[in-house]
């Protein structure tokens, strides 16, 4: 509905539509749910697309038009999981409620907007994951420069950052994952796939009115909501766009809830040069926090190292893992805090015994101060409070410095939790606005009404034994019901005992109902003291509530230390259960790995069958390992185990080896797998070279590259020389030198060690056994001889047919073998001034088989079938040592 | 009247198998005393059904050589002695050479083993005392037992095992006192994918205790005495409980 149309229907409509849709004009963007009596109703174009997404039947209104406007509701009562459905799915949904006792007024009752409820600031815990952040981000862009603020309004984080690069913006989108962005007009035109965030993200854009982004209107408001008079104190003056971000997400906030945001007590800048950077394919591809295929938590890392007991350090190790330090002082801190609550396995227990029972402090305390918090959450709020003492006392035999921060930083809040202890009765009920919640001795004017209440029953008690003495009526009963409130019961079989001053009020089959003035007086008191006790409850609540949220300082920064703690308590559990050992962290760039095992993997393969292999990489002598053999075999756990190793030091945890040296990282990048982008038109070999390219521009010589089959997408010569050319501009010092660990199926780039500096080969150990192989496993140094593809082909079940075929055309095509001309084009690489050095063998496990299923005849076959006059001298001595091997090795048992 | 004769080998193995396989907890004592001794640090032991359709011991130890294999399933073959003066000197649990032999006749058995220097393992499969199978393959270092149906072709000594419940309880107890005896192996014990123990192996007494027992015994009965408590194993511990323990 527009504006235009609007006005243009106004005239005719009754004056209710016309009420609704005046409030409707202020809201042109949102849905508007008005409220009507016991429900919530929505007209016009809201309650088509409410009715079709809520899947709620589609009435009618009369509004004064010759047709019905489109109607469509729901009840009050139930109306936070329509919300939710409705605000998941990316609308904007205001909330109209009446201001008004509708009984008590006359003509048309107030009605106001009280609250918008959008994506990114939904309240309602019924809608929200306990164990991750709902977080609102705000950009805005101008002149290359991307200011940021990014707030979880439940938790009460507030952050902002500036940015310089729109691939940068992508990294943290991603990272943060909001579920609602907002931007200026600039950002919103400037070319970013809206649908796509939608569908694949699950990310909301709206783009916000100019005035907001007005850099004096965004100073403002900061510097009221925090009460100081200059941005400098806030520490925040030099960030001139992240400052309009920050104020304009701040005003934002303001606008949809109406109310002023309390629990947003600091606003933290960052940068993100802090962080490893990771970017979104890597933390996909490495399976951070969710697994690949089917996003879920189970099958990730965070699963492996998430024990955690609170809500709060179930988000905070989210955060941990995302963000990897990149300071060694930093990382040792963390890990000195790990090793004291590893090896203090009955300090650390209790501690995680008393984490238990505390709930979510941070959004218990986003609720009180946002005055939606009812008793029982109080009494939840009070529960977590009465474990931090224990906590606290525990604490102090701990030493790791970081630990002995966490300590100090818990405040004990013993009045608050008094305060509560006092006030509220151990087992409230939910709703505020029927009493039973203040306890006993708490308030005076309570008790007396509350005795007023109690002793009321006893003195009606006392007037019916006196009305049945005075009246002899033996069974005389003063009953009540909502409509006379108390009255006398007689049965018709008295009817004729009873005195002048019983005021007759209804007659029944068998009995008579009166009452008497004193009846009545004694009835107002105590429906009256009843109806004063509920009201004052409710104020006595409120107050208290009140009360607790002006702590919500000291509330929010000890919910953070317990945060820290149980995060740490976590990360030494899995520790200690997973048999890790702590990192020793170096700044020269050297990783040595010894036994390093993979995170996940070793927990979900049955019988702990779980190999494990080295890791070695350096700046030096050791710089690109090319990794060739056979696919399924283990190469891609490999890489991928080196790289989580190392990013699990740079969180501050330990690691799943025997040892293990790392050297930090800044970056870790992963190119792995071939995944089509069709949707977005792009060819997998063109979304291959294109992240390529990202990494050979943004990489440095400190960065971790993890590469997995490049150049798989395209022709074969076109695909083994861009890999060529790509390992040798990283493994040169002087155009990008970072460590790096390349998968290949093509193994003549096995050619290029000795002939690069740093370049080493290595394989995954493969044993054939007749036609079938055996994956080992194994690491080890040397170049794969063959592909094995063929033999992979046939364990996956490709018909024999197929694969004997294949053998065929790969021994014929291998004569026009590109090995030998590899061979040559290696040797006259340009850049090669060392002296060419010894090839080293590509191993021979054959010589391994202890049961050998060579025969004489296979043998002779070889033999026959060799084409002599068309092999080199150097074909023709190859070829007699592995004849030779084959015969040696089956009489040497 | 019958005669007296010689019986044949294969029965006296089997009768001579029942005296040191008598129940699941059996099977697990002996396979957990050799990873001991090959100097594990960490032994998992896994059960389904009691121990009885099977029961599987991984360690970390020194593994065995694929050409020692075949032999240390022969009867009286043993690493741990050479002669009978060696058993003075003995550091090790087992010394008898009967317990892979006796495992092996009255179970179905596959040990997947590796040994620190060699790339291959070895898996070795052998039911009922005879040879199955033996190949290579890729294996973490040490040893795993899956040792499945416990006398699968003994029914009359099947039937005198106990239920699935009880057996467990055994084991069960059998690895808290394991666990206790050996301050410095992980051990975890793992129930029908349930883990029901968990130790750190980190030597420090109490945190072993509290492993097993849990936080109450600890705080109030964990006080270092120095009397021997009989329910501990080779070491004479020095810890007294309350009488709860």
């Amino acid at each position: 509905m527009t504006e235009e149309k609007i006005r243009e229907l106004m005239p005719q409509l009754t004056p209710m539509m016309q009420q609704y849709l005046q409030t409707k004009l202020q809201y042109l963007d949102c849905i508007l749910f008005y409220r009507l009596g016991d429900f919530y109703e929505m007209f016009f174009d809201d309650a088509q697309i409410v009715s079709k997404e809520l899947e709620l039947t589609l009435t009618g209104k009369d509004c004064g038009m010759a047709e019905r406007a489109p109607m469509c509701g729901v009840p009050y009562h139930a109306v936070d999981g329509y919300l939710n459905k409705l605000v998941s799915r990316g609308y904007k949904v205001a909330i109209g409620e009446q201001m008004e006792d509708p009984k008590l007024t006359k003509g048309l009752v107030k009605r106001e907007v009280i609250r918008i409820v959008t994506p990114g600031t939904n309240l309602d815990s019924q809608a929200l994951d306990e164990t991750r952040n709902n977080y609102l981000m705000c950009v805005f862009y101008m002149a290359d420069r991307y200011g940021v603020s990014i707030a979880d309004i439940t938790t009460g984080e507030y952050l902002m950052t500036e940015l310089d690069s729109e691939r940068k913006l992508f990294d943290e989108i991603i990272k943060f994952s909001p579920k609602e962005l907002i931007c200026n007009q600039a950002f919103y035109v400037s070319g970013i796939d809206l649908e796509d965030m939608r569908e694949r993200l699950g990310i909301t854009i709206f783009s916000l009115d100019a005035w907001y982004f007005d850099d004096e209107l965004c100073t403002k408001v900061l510097k009221e909501h925090f009460h100081v008079s200059a941005l400098e104190g806030l520490g925040i003056a030099d960030y001139s766009c992240g400052v309009i971000a920050a104020g304009s997400l701040l005003k934002y906030l303001m606008e949809t809830q109406k109310t002023s945001i309390a629990n947003l007590t600091r606003l933290v800048p960052y940068s993100i040069g802090k962080y490893m950077v990771l970017d979104s394919s890597t933390r996909r591809n490495l399976e951070l926090c969710e697994t690949l295929r089917e996003k879920k938590k189970r099958g990730s890392l965070l699963w492996v190292l998430d024990k955690t007991r609170t809500a709060m350090g179930a988000r905070l190790l989210r955060k941990y893992v995302e963000q990897p330090l990149i300071e060694k002082e930093e990382i040792t801190a963390r890990l000195d805090a790990v090793e004291e609550l590893k090896n203090n396995a009955i300090t650390r227990e209790e501690l995680r015994e008393y984490l238990n029972p505390i709930y979510d402090l941070e959004r218990l305390i986003s609720r009180i101060s946002y005055q939606t918090a009812n008793p029982r959450d109080m009494i939840a709020f009070k529960t977590s409070l009465s474990m931090l003492p224990h906590i606290k006392y525990i604490m102090k035999s701990l030493q790791a410095p970081l630990l002995r921060t966490l300590e100090e930083q818990i405040d004990e809040l013993k009045d608050v939790h008094e305060l509560i202890e006092r006030a509220i009765l151990d087992e409230p009920p939910i709703i505020i606005r029927e009493g039973g919640i203040i306890k006993d001795g708490y308030n005076e004017e309570v008790d007396r009404l509350r005795s007023a209440k109690n002793d009321g029953k006893s003195w009606l008690a006392k007037l019916e034994a006196e009305e049945r003495e005075k009246t002899g009526i033996k069974n005389l009963k003063v009953k009540y019901n909502k409509v006379f409130g108390y009255y006398l019961e007689v049965t018709n079989s008295y009817k004729d005992m009873v005195p002048d001053y019983f005021m007759r009020k209804q007659t029944l089959t068998n009995a008579e109902r009166y009452i008497t003035p004193e009846l009545k007086e004694l009835e107002d008191t105590i429906l009256g003291a009843e109806d004063r006790l509920v009201s004052l409850e409710y104020a006595l609540y409120v107050e208290v509530r009140s009360q607790v949220a002006e702590q919500i300082v000291r509330i929010q920064e000890t919910a953070k230390a317990i945060a820290g703690l149980d995060v740490f308590a976590s990360l030494a559990l899995v520790a200690e259960r997973n048999n890790y050992v702590k990192p020793q962290i170096n700044e020269r760039g050297t990783i040595d790995i010894k036994n390093g095992r993979h995170p996940v993997v070793e927990q979900m393969i049955p019988n702990d069958m779980f190999i494990a292999n080295d890791t070695h990489l350096d700046n030096g002598k050791n710089l690109v390992s090319i990794i060739t053999g056979p696919n399924m075999a283990g190469k891609s756990t490999y890489m991928r185990q080196s790289a989580l190793i190392v990013l699990l030091a740079q969180i501050g945890s330990f690691v799943p080896a025997d040892s293990a040296k790392i050297g930090l990282v800044d970056r870790i990048f992963t190119r792995v797998g071939a995944s089509d982008d069709l949707a977005s038109g792009q060819s997998t070999f063109m979304v291959e070279m294109t992240e390529v390219a990202n990494i050979l521009r943004n990489a440095t010589k400190n960065s971790l590259l993890i590469l997995d089959e490049i150049g798989r997408g395209t022709s074969t010569f076109d695909g083994l020389s861009i890999a060529w050319a790509v390992i040798e501009h990283i493994s040169n010092p002087k155009l990008l030198g970072a460590k790096t660990l390349f998968a290949t199926h093509y193994h003549e780039l096995t050619e290029l060690e000795g002939k690069l500096p740093g370049v080493n080969n290595y394989c995954i150990a493969v044993k054939e056994q007749g036609d079938d192989i055996v994956f080992l496993r194994k690491i080890i140094p040397g170049g794969a001889d063959k592909s094995y593809g063929i033999q992979v082909a046939r364990l996956a079940g490709v018909p024999a047919s197929v694969t004997d075929r294949a053998r065929e055309l790969a021994e014929e095509l291998s004569n026009a073998d590109i090995t030998v001309h590899v061979q040559e084009s290696a040797s006259q690489t340009p850049k090669n001034k060392k002296v060419r050095t010894k090839k080293p063998d590509p191993v021979e496990l054959n010589q391994m088989t202890i049961f050998d299923t060579v025969s004489d005849a296979d043998v002779l076959k070889e033999l026959q079938e060799l084409d002599v006059p068309n092999m080199t001298p150097m074909d023709a001595m190859n070829t007699l040592y592995r004849l030779q091997s084959k015969l040696k090795n089956r009489w040497e048992q | 009247m019958n005669t007296i004769s010689l019986l044949s080998q294969d029965t006296i193995d089997k009768i001579a198998a029942g005296e040191v396989v008598e129940r699941p907890a059996s099977v697990v004592k002996e396979l957990v005393e050799n990873a001991v001794d090959a100097g594990a640090n960490a032994v998992t032991v896994e059960i389904k059904d009691g121990g009885i359709s099977l029961i599987r011991i991984t360690d970390n130890g020194c593994g065995i050589p694929k050409d020692q294999v075949q032999a240390a399933f022969l009867r009286h073959a043993t690493s741990k002695i050479r002669t009978v003066e060696d058993l003075l000197t003995s550091g090790t649990l087992g010394f008898r050479g009967e317990a892979l032999s006796s495992i092996a006749a009255v179970c179905q058995v596959e040990m997947i083993t590796k040994t620190p220097g060699s790339l291959l393992g070895v898996r070795y499969v052998i039911e009922g005392g005879a040879e199955k199978s033996l190949e290579e393959i890729g294996a973490p270092e040490g040893t795993t037992f899956l040792v499945r149906n416990l006398f699968y072709h003994t029914p009359a000594r099947r039937k005198f095992l106990k239920s699935a419940t009880t057996e467990a309880g055994y084991v069960s107890d059998l690895m808290e006192r394991l666990a206790l005896s050996h301050p410095n192996i992980a051990f975890k014990f793992i129930n029908n994918q349930d883990t029901k123990l968990h130790t750190s192996g980190n030597g420090k007494m109490k945190d072993i205790i509290y492993g097993v027992y849990g936080r109450e015994i600890t705080s109030n009965g964990g006080r270092k005495r120095s009397c021997p408590h009989q329910r501990l194993y080779w070491q004479a511990g020095d810890f007294a409980g309350e009488p709860e323990l």
